[in-house]
């Protein structure tokens, strides 16, 4: 059986199996749950799921690739990664002229 | 000593100056510092809770540079902010039991500032926080609140994801709590706007006068247009008419480039951003009009309005070339008519 057991009881986490949910992860932009199962002491299995989801995928169908400025809003903390990932992918799928550069990170974050 | 107007208005360092001029018998001038001075050293400080849903935390980021005061000032010294994921040091249940430690400790006491937008489709799986429903956990920390703000286009009016075809079914503050939303909106809000109405909400203890959206008339009772510095190249039909062209060098009006500054109530022009350093228009861009609803489908961000040609109560025959001339004349009444039509209360 597996209980939900909070991180700080530690004689819980010696149990035979226990599953600790640590959900809001904070200090960061959005919403993040993380699980881990405990067997004996020893994570066995972990999940992490993000906890809010917009559509912004689906709102950006049909739209202007000018529009491709919603990429600002999908997360303000790295603003200009998402911006220029979204420049890169209208213009790669346009053949658009660019000046920007998208940074060697944007790649994971279109 | 002298009141440094780049570092802020910090609480301790003011009440010095202030102390200073009384002595020495120097008339300090501006009446409200004092004021809110004494509010700021003397009222206990209020419970704040801080609402992170659909959002994208630019909200936080803006607010995190207000210099009126510097938000460490407001936070450390004036605010006792107690829950906000962004900055939060505690996890998991430990933040769940600060916020409901607040709530239950301040009962009509404490301030909600709300950060994004709720999504009401399918139940509101959307977004979900310690396994509870946002719409939930918005009614929860409403009911007992003193004033509720929603942050940012978000939380006013939905933003980007309440654009067609909204998906979540994402739904701004004021739908869904039956008690007054201060609307703060603006994708971001202004740092120094939501540093003022915080800082309204403590020195009066009341709501700021609001429009007919909810808005503080104090930030939002003009439209960016009104006061924007390039407004005299527009009264005289010096517009850009292609990006990097020689009248963008020239610093003339971006109306033609779609600029929405004639229909974007906000403050921008006014207070600017970054300690009053630039704004959109300011750096060569027209304004997109994040603060007003529904922004995301209001048309394509570079043709200019419609409705709006251009038009100035300078412009003369010599000023304005002749075919400009023709177009701009044109358009006289229409202009005015659209004006008045679109002036709010």
């Amino acid at each position: 059986v597996i209980a939900e057991v909070h991180a700080e009881d530690q004689k819980e986490l010696v149990r035979a199996m226990a599953r600790i949910v640590v959900d809001p992860v904070t200090r960061i932009e959005g919403h993040l749950r993380v699980e881990a199962v405990v067997e004996n002491g020893v994570i066995t299995d972990a999940f992490s799921s993000g906890t809010m989801v917009r559509g912004l995928e689906k709102i950006l169908i049909g739209r202007d690739p000018a529009r491709r400025l919603g990429h600002h809003r999908a997360c303000l903390r790295r603003v200009y990664h998402g911006a220029c990932a979204g420049q890169r992918a209208a213009r790669l799928k346009m053949r658009w002229a660019s000046p920007c550069r998208p940074p060697p990170s944007s790649s994971a974050t279109s | 000593l002298e009141f440094d107007a780049a570092k802020g208005l910090q609480p301790q360092r003011l009440s010095a100056v202030l102390r200073h001029g009384r002595n020495s018998g120097r008339v300090w001038a501006k009446p409200g510092v004092a004021q809110v001075v004494s509010a700021f050293e003397k009222k206990e400080k209020p419970a704040v809770v801080w609402m992170h849903f659909q959002e994208c935390t630019c909200c936080s980021e803006s607010f995190i540079r207000a210099s009126h005061p510097i938000v460490v000032d407001a936070l450390l010294d004036v605010l006792d902010l107690n829950y906000t994921e962004t900055l939060m040091a505690a996890s998991g249940f430990q933040a769940e039991k600060c916020l409901t430690d607040t709530i239950a400790n301040n009962k009509g006491k404490y301030i909600v500032l709300v950060e994004g937008a709720v999504p009401t489709g399918d139940d509101g799986v959307y977004c979900m926080i310690g396994g509870k429903t946002a719409e939930s956990i918005l009614q929860t920390v409403a009911k007992d609140a003193a004033a509720i703000v929603a942050w940012g286009s978000c939380a006013s009016n939905g933003c980007v994801q309440a654009a067609k075809p909204n998906p979540t079914g994402a739904t701004p503050i004021y739908k869904l709590v039956d008690k007054p939303v201060i609307n703060v909106p603006g994708c971001p809000p202004i740092a120094d706007v939501m540093m003022g109405v915080v800082t309204h909400l403590l020195v009066l203890g009341q709501v700021p006068a609001l429009d007919s959206q909810g808005r503080p008339k104090e930030f939002y009772g003009r439209r960016v247009h009104d006061t924007c510095y390039r407004r005299p190249n527009y009264d005289a039909g010096l517009f850009v008419e292609s990006w990097d062209d020689e009248n963008a060098r020239k610093g003339y009006c971006l109306y033609k480039m779609g600029c929405k500054g004639p229909v974007t109530y906000n403050a921008c022009s006014v207070v600017k951003w970054n300690e009053g350093t630039s704004y959109p228009i300011q750096s060569g861009h027209g304004c997109i009009g994040c603060s007003e609803a529904g922004f995301w489908d209001n048309g394509p961000f570079y043709q200019h309005l419609p409705s709006f040609p251009g038009f100035g109560i300078e412009s003369t025959a010599d000023t304005v070339g002749t075919v400009l001339g023709v177009a701009t004349l044109a358009g006289v009444a229409a202009h005015a008519i659209v004006t008045n039509i679109r002036k709010r209360p």
